[in-house]
């Protein structure tokens, strides 16, 4: 059975910029069994970074790209989709530490490990999903500001809210966009 | 790809008396490791070429009547070997391989974290050279260098004792991309690197180059030949970033966050 593909999506205004996510996220990413033993082992490490905004905070993570430039430059296939609506992961064994990804990615979200032997991203938490919990900045985020979401549903909501905007008068599509 | 390929084979074979079913030509190492059988190694990476030089990954096999010891890293599993990762022999081969790796780079705290680890409490040997030395000449960051594809900017020089790893005649290595991979793969901390007044210095290589600076915030990010390396790596729609990740998250923030007036980024075009 084939699982739906799904995105995670961030609803800026409910956004506290509390870095929440940020914590859980290194948690969830380190063999420790809470924050503390993370932190003193040094291997606590976030895979997204809340970025300000004016006043206001946005979560940046990986957007697993199609065709993802990451990907594309890694020297050794560390970095891989292992199924077509697969996130793109990360086989940190593999990295050689060249930071080519780093540079690659448009979104600026691969970071050095602290070790500095690999670099580390976001995996969409595919251990935590595959035993159906969501990605642990979705289940940390106190507001629901980050949302793991089925992308058809998600589409769908977006074409309902532009249409409701077009048949109000407020807002004529970009007839430059496409898809 | 073929279902036919001889690679695809399974084979048995049995590691410290537990039987597992690989592909037949799985490095034994690995084999060991599905069966989460710990061999120490320095010189084993999974992207690399196994190189079998710093010999620590010893192990015990057996085919038929014959027993010898032999690297699990580059040794392929065929239909009827047996493999012993900690028999007497093994571990006095693996300890005496470590005394001389002890001797050979006396400098480098992982071998010597590594001796502690087996018990080893002092060096047996005496230390070669200056006693300054941390290279194995175990050829990960050859290896590496090589994988990434710019040429090979480091290569092994001179022969017998004299052997090490350095840049062409010992003078700017040319094809060095300043990516660090060198530095980052090394595991007995031999390769230096640092940036330094807007240069990237490969202390080790005796090579510097210049660093790119990010067009938002002036930070130095990369170094400018490996931006020119990756260009015809990346599709052609896709540009070569000159602002620094942190620039490139805060961009992405402030591009998806909605402006004033509520829902008009719903139908925005972003991608400008």
């Amino acid at each position: 059975m084939a699982r739906k593909p799904r995105v995670l999506t961030v609803d800026e205004s409910r956004c506290l910029a509390c870095q929440q996510c940020m914590t859980e996220c290194a948690l969830a990413h380190s063999d420790a069994a809470n924050l503390v033993e993370a932190m003193r082992s040094g291997q606590a490490q976030p895979r997204l970074h809340v970025e300000a905004v004016g006043h206001f905070g946005m979560p940046i993570q990986c957007r697993h790209c199609e065709d993802a430039p990451c990907a594309a430059v890694c020297p050794t296939e560390a970095i891989y989709r292992p199924a077509p609506h697969s996130p793109v992961l990360l086989d940190a064994d593999r990295c050689i530490g060249c930071r080519s990804c780093m540079y690659a990615c448009p979104f600026g979200v691969i970071d050095m490990a602290r070790e500095g032997k690999a670099v580390v991203k976001c995996d969409l938490c595919i251990r935590r999903t595959a035993q159906g919990e969501e990605p642990a900045c979705v289940a940390g985020c106190p507001t629901k500001a980050i949302q793991f979401r089925e992308l058809d549903d998600w589409l769908a909501q977006r074409r309902h809210e532009a249409a409701k905007l077009v048949a109000a008068g407020n807002e004529t599509p970009n007839p430059s966009e496409k898809g | 790809m073929s279902d036919h390929a001889p690679a695809n084979r399974k084979v048995k074979t049995v590691i410290d008396g537990r039987e597992i079913e690989v592909a037949r030509d799985t490095w034994a190492l690995d084999a060991a490791a599905k069966l989460k059988i710990r061999i120490p190694t320095l010189c084993h990476h999974a992207a690399l070429t196994p190189y079998g030089a710093c010999r620590l990954c010893v192990v015990e096999v057996t085919k038929g009547k014959s027993t010898w010891l032999t690297t699990a890293c580059d040794l392929p599993i065929r239909e009827g070997l047996s493999i012993c990762t900690n028999s007497p022999a093994v571990l006095a081969a693996r300890r005496m391989t470590l005394e001389l790796l002890w001797a050979q780079a006396p400098a480098s705290e992982e071998i010597q974290a590594l001796a502690r680890e087996m018990g080893i409490a002092k060096p047996r040997f005496a230390a070669r050279g200056d006693g300054e030395n941390r290279c194995i000449l175990c050829g990960l960051c050859v290896r590496a260098c090589e994988q990434l594809g710019a040429g090979g900017a480091i290569g092994f020089t001179r022969r017998g004792v004299e052997r090490t790893v350095d840049s062409p005649f010992g003078g700017q290595a040319t094809l060095c991309i300043g990516c660090g991979s060198c530095l980052a793969v090394c595991p007995t901390g031999h390769i230096r690197g640092i940036d330094r007044a807007g240069q990237r210095r490969m202390s080790t290589w005796h090579t510097e180059m210049e660093m790119a600076a990010c067009e938002s915030c002036g930070a130095l990010f990369a170094p400018l030949r490996q931006l020119e390396h990756l260009r015809p790596r990346l599709a052609e729609h896709i540009p070569i970033v000159k602002v620094c990740p942190a620039c490139r998250r805060a961009k992405a923030a402030k591009e998806t966050t909605l402006p004033a007036r509520p829902g008009a980024a719903l139908i925005r075009n972003t991608r400008k």
